[in-house]
């Protein structure tokens, strides 16, 4: 019965994985799970911003164009004194042959330059990038935290006490939430609560800081930048919370009714054992992913409540962008929404890789 | 060693055990009806019968591992400790019922394809259960010492299976390393619901054999559940019948398999062919079980049996104790025309 034990000197995972191995350092490199992934990922990259770059390209006018024809119809400038002007503030040449474009755009994301704004001359995409995402950041990452926790929590507890109060009260409050657009509560929020009903101070809540404070790390910064972000964060903790209470419900639910739950009481391990490491630790495993696919939403999906509550993040900087027509800040903020998200997949794979052994061996077999 | 291996003080008493299921808004269903037995340290003790018949019900209310929307509503299950103190299992309170569990009564489940954490290792639920079971925690020696000495006792190598996941073992493995779990914190009594089921025919073989060993070597009392007669009588010194949800016959091994008093269980012998010897003619039950849910008036068997008389089908009857003997090894039968069930079996082919 027990017949392969060929190879002791592999790991143990890998002993059953790949039974036609041939075992050079140069096979067992190519078949590793965590370069592969890897490679994917950076193909996905360029995919992307291949995409971008074509993409942006097939937009009608071409960012030069616009520039020229602004400087003519405001100034009055002559076309040739206008395109002059261009070719200092612009990197690229609009009569360059698309494959020197995309040859220079590649060359450049490989220093890690991502050209330079149109409306905002001399101001790189990257320092703009670099101004804006961390406020983005912040708030909606600290909110998805938020969130997740108390989604997660509620989910487990929604499980064990089925048909109870928690589990009614959650899941008509979190489908409800889950059916508001965000943008659309975050409206709400500023016409009811700050218009009509008057408890928020909306004035002085908008912005990322209060005027004249400069970032620094003390009590007052911190407490200004938590209070700006209140709102906001409430929008994204309240549009999310209970739909991920009602995904981790589910999962619970089903891990609950596994034989290896009931063995697990019946070997009388203690409660607080089987509901971490036997049903919340299988439960979490399908919900990994579909985390990771929203910390692609922290970078891209913050657009219109930004905008309702002027909160100055990257989600407002393409706003703006598209608005004035700047294309590389739109291709630049655009490549870091992919980056983050394909990041975020690749650390969902390794974490769920981690937790779980039959996805690791899945992989290693599979292709 | 301990005066509780006298024979005369049952390991496990379960007196009038009624379960039922709730099956909607105040309705319910009996699926247990009254099971009354008791189990003597060391023996080993067969239930069998149909699908349905409350089998896994019963073996499941022992340990109170019911599902949500099973319930024990009446009854007692009173259990004697080596050191004789008697608990009663239904009244235990979740502490004390958790600590009871695996340490004295541990139970190899139906499903063992699906009995283990698929992301952990099989060493680390062994250490679990070890630490869970410990008042101060045992060292890493400990468990890898004690877990080492279970999987062995299965004929199973340690240095592999304790590093193994779940899903890197066969079918067998799995349920030979379930095994070795149950023993590890070397409980009195034993509760297989179904243990070969899932296994094929010679994988069977060496599980059955195996826990004819195990029985010998750690002295276990055993509850044996089955609809595999065969198996039963190759492991069981004492035989249940159970029928919609009641226990209709009790007996020896013997008793049971060579002078069957209820119908049923006579019937179900001529249904599977035996171990060994002549292959008989194989008969089938005409009908099915009754639904638990509208049990027919009197004998719950009367339906689909030849013998039954108007007297069957007035009042359910009680067991009959037919061949009176000490530590409840007796032979008794639910039925009323037990004088008139002559068990025989039509040879068809010689051996």
């Amino acid at each position: 019965m027990s017949t392969d034990v060929s190879s002791p000197h592999a790991s143990p995972p890998a002993t059953s994985a790949a039974p036609a191995r041939r075992g050079s350092l140069l096979h067992r490199i190519a078949n590793s799970f965590v370069l592969r992934r890897l490679v994917r990922s950076a193909f996905v990259i360029w995919v992307v911003a291949t995409g971008v770059f074509l993409l942006v390209r097939l937009l009608p006018g071409n960012p030069v164009d616009v520039y020229i024809n602004q400087q003519i119809s405001l100034y009055g400038k002559t076309y040739d004194q206008a395109a002059a002007e261009a070719q200092v503030y612009f990197r690229f040449d609009p009569s360059a042959s698309i494959f020197e474009q995309y040859g220079g755009y590649l060359l450049g994301l490989l220093r890690g330059d991502l050209g330079t704004s149109i409306t905002t001359p001399g101001v790189t995409v990257t320092e703009k990038i670099a101004q804006y995402l961390p406020w983005t950041l912040y708030s909606v990452g600290l909110a998805l935290i938020i969130s997740i926790s108390i989604g997660l929590l509620l989910g487990m507890i929604m499980a064990y006490r089925r048909g109870g109060i928690i589990d009614n009260l959650v899941t008509v409050i979190g489908s409800t939430f889950h059916a508001i657009p965000n943008y659309l509560l975050a409206i709400l929020i500023v016409v009811v609560g700050a218009v009509q009903l008057g408890v928020i101070d909306y004035a002085r809540m908008r912005g990322n800081i209060s005027p004249g404070l400069e970032p620094e790390l003390s009590l007052r910064f911190l407490s200004d930048i938590g209070y700006h972000a209140t709102l906001p964060m409430l929008t994204y903790i309240l549009t999310t919370a209970g739909t991920w209470a009602l995904i981790m419900k589910s999962s619970t639910t089903q891990v609950l009714g596994e034989d290896y739950v009931t063995v697990a009481k019946a070997r009388g391990l203690k409660d607080v054992r089987i509901q971490s490491d036997y049903v919340g630790r299988n439960a979490l495993l399908p919900l990994i992913a579909q985390i990771a696919t929203q910390a692609g939403f922290v970078v891209g999906g913050a657009i219109f409540v930004e905008q309702t509550f002027s909160y100055e993040g990257v989600g407002l900087l393409l706003f703006e962008s598209i608005n004035t027509r700047d294309y590389p800040t739109i291709q630049g903020v655009l490549l870091v929404v992919t980056i983050t998200v394909v990041l975020a997949n690749l650390a969902a794979d390794l974490v769920n890789a981690a937790l779980d052994p039959r996805i690791r061996l899945g992989a290693g077999g599979a292709a | 060693m301990t005066p509780s291996t006298t024979p005369d003080a049952p390991i496990m008493s379960v007196k009038d055990l009624e379960v039922a299921y709730r099956t909607g808004k105040g309705t319910n269903v009996r699926a247990l009806r009254g099971v009354t037995f008791d189990l003597y340290p060391e023996s080993a003790l067969a239930l069998v019968g149909e699908s349905g018949c409350g089998k896994t019900t019963l073996g499941s209310a022992l340990l109170r591992l019911l599902p949500t929307l099973g319930e024990i509503t009446g009854g007692t299950i009173t259990y004697r400790r080596a050191d004789g103190r008697e608990l009663d299992v239904t009244r235990m309170r979740a502490g004390e019922l958790r600590r009871w569990r695996w340490s004295e009564a541990a139970m190899v489940f139906q499903g063992a394809q699906n009995a283990f954490n698929p992301v952990l290792t099989i060493g680390a639920q062994m250490a679990d259960t070890l630490i869970d079971h410990s008042e101060r925690r045992p060292s890493k020696k400990e468990i890898l010492e004690r877990s080492s000495e279970a999987l062995r006792s299965v004929r199973l190598e340690p240095r592999r299976v304790l590093r193994s996941y779940p899903h890197e073992l066969s079918g067998g493995m799995k349920q030979r390393t379930l095994i070795a779990m149950a023993l590890l914190l070397r409980p009195r009594l034993l509760v297989l619901d179904e243990p070969t089921t899932a296994l094929d025919i010679l994988t069977q073989r060496t599980v059955i054999d195996l826990l004819a060993e195990l029985r010998v070597e750690h002295r276990f009392a055993m509850i044996f559940i089955s609809h595999d007669l065969a198996l039963a009588a190759e492991l069981a010194d004492r035989v249940i019948t159970m029928y919609a949800g009641k226990v209709i016959e009790t007996g020896t091994t013997a008793d049971i398999f060579y002078g069957p008093k209820h119908p049923y269980t006579s019937k179900l012998i001529n249904a599977v062919p035996p171990v060994v010897g002549d292959l008989p003619e194989l008969a089938s039950i005409p009908g099915a079980p009754p639904s638990l849910a509208t049990l027919p008036q009197g004998c719950t068997f009367a339906p689909r049996c030849e013998l039954a008389t108007d007297a069957c089908r007035a009042a359910e009857p009680e067991l009959i104790e037919l061949v009176p003997r000490p530590e409840d090894r007796g032979h008794a039968a639910a039925c009323l025309h037990h004088d008139q069930v002559h068990h025989e079996r039509k040879v068809i082919a010689r051996a």
